[in-house]
């Protein structure tokens, strides 16, 4: 079994620490165990999807249970969905689910599929979809919240960062589980880049828009630049190049280590 | 069919409850203007591919009837649009609208699931819901862009339409069934929307009703708000609880009473769905149809449903006649007759060339030559009762060569040789007997596995299209309905009584078939007609 702090990035933990420590969370928190949300939640799923089970998809069930297994954690309820652009997703406020792509699962084979589940088996372990659940709450049921708007803005900001660095624990929990340093990192672009070029894709190379996107991001000044800073603040793709510099270290001192 | 009503019972319940919301009131008086002239509906015929007879044969037959079926008159246009999804939806509002078909439905879907699908939204149309899930589309976007639009009015609107269009989707899955004859059929198509295209991936139902009826009408609160969002992200909002909501109508009395071949013909979720094969499940039901009917009938529907063609024309029999505790419906016997004759069954060749011979009302047109030659087609597998229906002496030739066979011959001879192997599987295909002489064939192959062939023999031309029965076209027919050839670059097309009967996609390579064809016609300009 891998332990948590083999793979738990050490921001993802500072984050995530500072953010379940706001009083404003710990109300949250109740207000929805109160309003029974993560029972409608759990059941709009169950009653909408098809469930990954030993039965309805053996092979795919095998994985997840070899993945849980692998990070200590329970196996949860897992659905599949129709959908191009996503892999995996966890979801769910105080009980995890799982949501799969069909699609993904289609194309992924079973050792890329196998990485991703263990990435999103650390997301359990580590507490990430209480997060997720929290950031989705915001969203959905902004004017019935029961703390004001402006007591909230430091938790939004908290919860953006770590949203961001989350990532670097799946990551390494995805090179822990294969043991592939070539597929995780394939595994950063996968949806990102043609999958035709996908294997031979590299990061830092000179048609490389990342870098400078980041660059761009990094370094803005002029209020066009802010402007795209502040866009790619909502999106995760401006956040594959710091992933990709944080699984390369991560991935050196692990060989280095032994 | 149109006098059945299946709707689900507290569809209009919901209705009325729903059109007394103020905010539904005002988004009702904005579709209208937002939807009139500019709308995706005045867009579809320059952006989406419709579907007619020449441009997709397969899938209008299929359309057409779901439109019979459901009890649908009216012309509403199909279309097909690019999707990923599995996505069926109807455009424009009632009384004006029209269907559009995901590419990736027509390509993944079998012909039943197809027949689901299709029929689930003319249901949407023949129960006037089309305005109603059009303005439900739109509030969902304006809840979505417009934050706190009309409050909490606004959140309780949300919350009644979806309550509304629970029922409403339930009556459409229903329509589905009447359109496919079956629920299973409805199922799968649901099933394999919710994420179930993968091989295998069964449905786990739990379907939670206490659950919903506690979390989802409660107006306004974070719970059914919780529950609105989630269900806008998912493909088939509460996919399970329709699909045991299905399957709970087709096993009710109502159905056993007015819709007997779903009641019996859906197997899900009752002791009769097994893995055993259709012949083992009639053999049962024959021996047990005295002894337990009821059992016997459910098997029988099984059998017939597995594909197993002696089932399908003792089914087909029993509606037709009214025998066995079923009622006489005549569109669910010749349906299930044609799909035995079309396996090649005998018996089912014999009664199906039977009713071509007299005619079976709507169902079917009166057409003696068909009725001959699928009595002709029967004697031929063995059915002996066939023999004493024929009317003519087995086989006359009536190759005559004329300016018009001209043509063909030439055609003929651009056709590549027909090896022995081609010819026993043209026989089979083509249903041609064994007295009948193969001149010339084409066969049209693609991805599908129902290919498209035709074959020029000594009595006539024996042709057959993409999912339709075989068709026998006699010389002396061929002669005197002054067929209509054409020939551009060695491709024919050949139109009859002014309807399209075959265009040949593919130019052959030279034939010695010519020969033979030229001698045949000269032994038969010395005989005469």
């Amino acid at each position: 079994m891998i332990g948590l702090n083999d793979y738990l990035h050490p921001k993802d933990r500072q984050l995530f620490g500072q953010l379940l420590e706001q009083k404003a969370v710990t109300r949250l928190f109740d207000w929805c165990r109160r309003n029974c949300l993560d029972e409608a939640y759990q059941y709009a799923y169950q009653a909408s999807c098809l469930r990954i089970t030993e039965k309805t998809l053996p092979s795919v069930y095998r994985i997840i249970e070899k993945a849980c297994r692998e990070f200590g954690v329970k196996i949860p309820k897992c659905y599949l969905s129709h959908n191009y652009d996503r892999k995996a997703e966890l979801a769910g406020i105080f009980e995890p689910i799982l949501i799969f792509s069909e699609e993904y699962i289609d194309r992924a084979g079973s050792e890329r599929l196998y990485g991703t589940v263990a990435g999103q088996a650390a997301g359990i372990a580590a507490g990430h979809y209480r997060g997720l659940g929290l950031e989705w709450i915001f969203e959905v049921c902004a004017d019935l919240l029961p703390v004001p708007q402006a007591g909230l803005t430091a938790v939004k900001a908290l919860l953006n960062d770590w949203k961001r660095c989350r990532w670097f624990t799946c990551d390494r929990a995805f090179f822990l589980a294969t043991k592939n340093y070539s597929l995780t990192l394939e595994s950063l672009f996968d949806l990102n880049v043609p999958e035709e070029i996908l294997s031979r894709f590299r990061l830092g190379t000179g048609r490389d828009g990342y870098q400078r996107q980041l660059l761009r991001y990094k370094e803005a000044s002029a209020p066009a630049e802010i402007a795209g800073m502040i866009q790619s603040l909502q999106t995760d793709t401006a956040w594959i190049p710091e992933r990709y510099t944080e699984l390369q270290a991560f991935c050196s001192s692990r060989l280095e280590g032994g | 069919m149109r006098e059945l009503d299946y709707r689900h019972p507290r569809e209009e319940e919901k209705l009325h409850r729903l059109l007394k919301s103020p905010v539904i009131q005002a988004v009702l008086g904005a579709y209208q203007e937002i939807r009139a002239g500019t709308s995706e509906f005045a867009r579809l015929r320059n952006r989406n591919f419709l579907v007619t007879e020449s441009s997709s044969p397969v899938l209008y037959r299929l359309y057409r009837q779901a439109r019979r079926r459901v009890g649908v008159t009216e012309p509403i246009p199909l279309y097909l649009e690019f999707d990923y999804g599995y996505t069926a939806r109807a455009e424009g509002t009632d009384g004006n609208c029209a269907l559009l078909l995901s590419g990736r439905c027509l390509e993944e879907m079998d012909s039943q699931e197809l027949l689901a699908l299709l029929g689930s939204q003319l249901a949407h149309i023949r129960f006037g819901h089309v305005k109603y899930l059009q303005v439900s589309e739109l509030l969902d976007q304006l809840l979505r862009n417009i934050p706190f639009v009309g409050g909490a009015a606004g959140k309780t609107a949300g919350a009644l339409l979806l309550d509304w269009k629970q029922c409403a989707q339930m009556t459409a899955d229903r329509g589905g069934a009447v359109a496919a004859g079956s629920a299973d059929a409805v199922c799968r198509m649901l099933q394999r929307r919710m994420g179930g295209s993968l091989k295998n991936p069964g449905a786990d139902l739990t379907g939670g009703e206490a659950l919903y009826d506690g979390v989802c009408t409660v107006e306004g609160t974070a719970a059914g708000l919780v529950m609105q969002n989630v269900l806008r992200q998912v493909d088939v909002p509460f996919g399970s609880r329709r699909i045991l909501h299905l399957q709970k109508w087709a096993h009710s009395q109502w159905c056993r009473q007015n819709l007997p071949h779903i009641y019996y013909g859906s197997r899900r979720g009752t002791e009769y769905d097994t893995n055993t094969s259709g012949e083992e499940d009639f053999r049962q039901s024959v021996l047990c149809s005295k002894t337990e009917p009821e059992k016997s009938l459910f098997l029988l529907h099984g059998a017939a449903g597995k594909g197993w063609e002696p089932a399908m024309t003792r089914l087909g029999l029993c509606y037709l006649k009214g025998q066995n505790g079923l009622p006489r419906r005549m569109d669910t016997g010749v349906d299930y007759i044609r799909r035995a004759a079309l396996k090649g069954d005998p018996d089912g060749q014999y009664i199906l060339g039977r009713l071509y011979r007299q005619g079976a009302g709507r169902e079917l047109e009166r057409n003696p030559q068909m009725g001959e030659w699928l009595l002709r087609t029967a004697f031929g597998q063995g059915q002996m009762n066939a023999a004493a229906e024929l009317e003519t002496a087995p086989l006359q030739v009536y190759c005559i060569p004329s300016e018009k066979l001209k043509r063909l011959f030439e055609y003929a001879g651009g056709c590549r040789p027909v090896s022995e192997e081609a010819r026993e599987k043209l026989r089979k295909w083509l249903w041609i007997p064994r007295q009948d002489v193969i001149c010339a064939a084409e066969t049209q192959e693609d991805a599908d596995e129902n290919p498209q062939a035709i074959a020029l023999c000594d009595t006539g031309i024996y042709l057959r299209k993409r999912g339709e029965m075989p068709g026998w076209i006699t010389w002396k027919l061929f002669l005197t309905e002054n067929p209509q050839i054409t020939v551009h670059s060695g491709l024919l097309e050949l139109t009859l009584k002014g309807r399209h009967v075959w265009n040949s996609q593919r130019a052959g390579d030279p034939a010695q078939i010519v020969q033979k064809l030229a001698a045949a016609a000269k032994a038969c300009r010395r005989g005469g007609i």
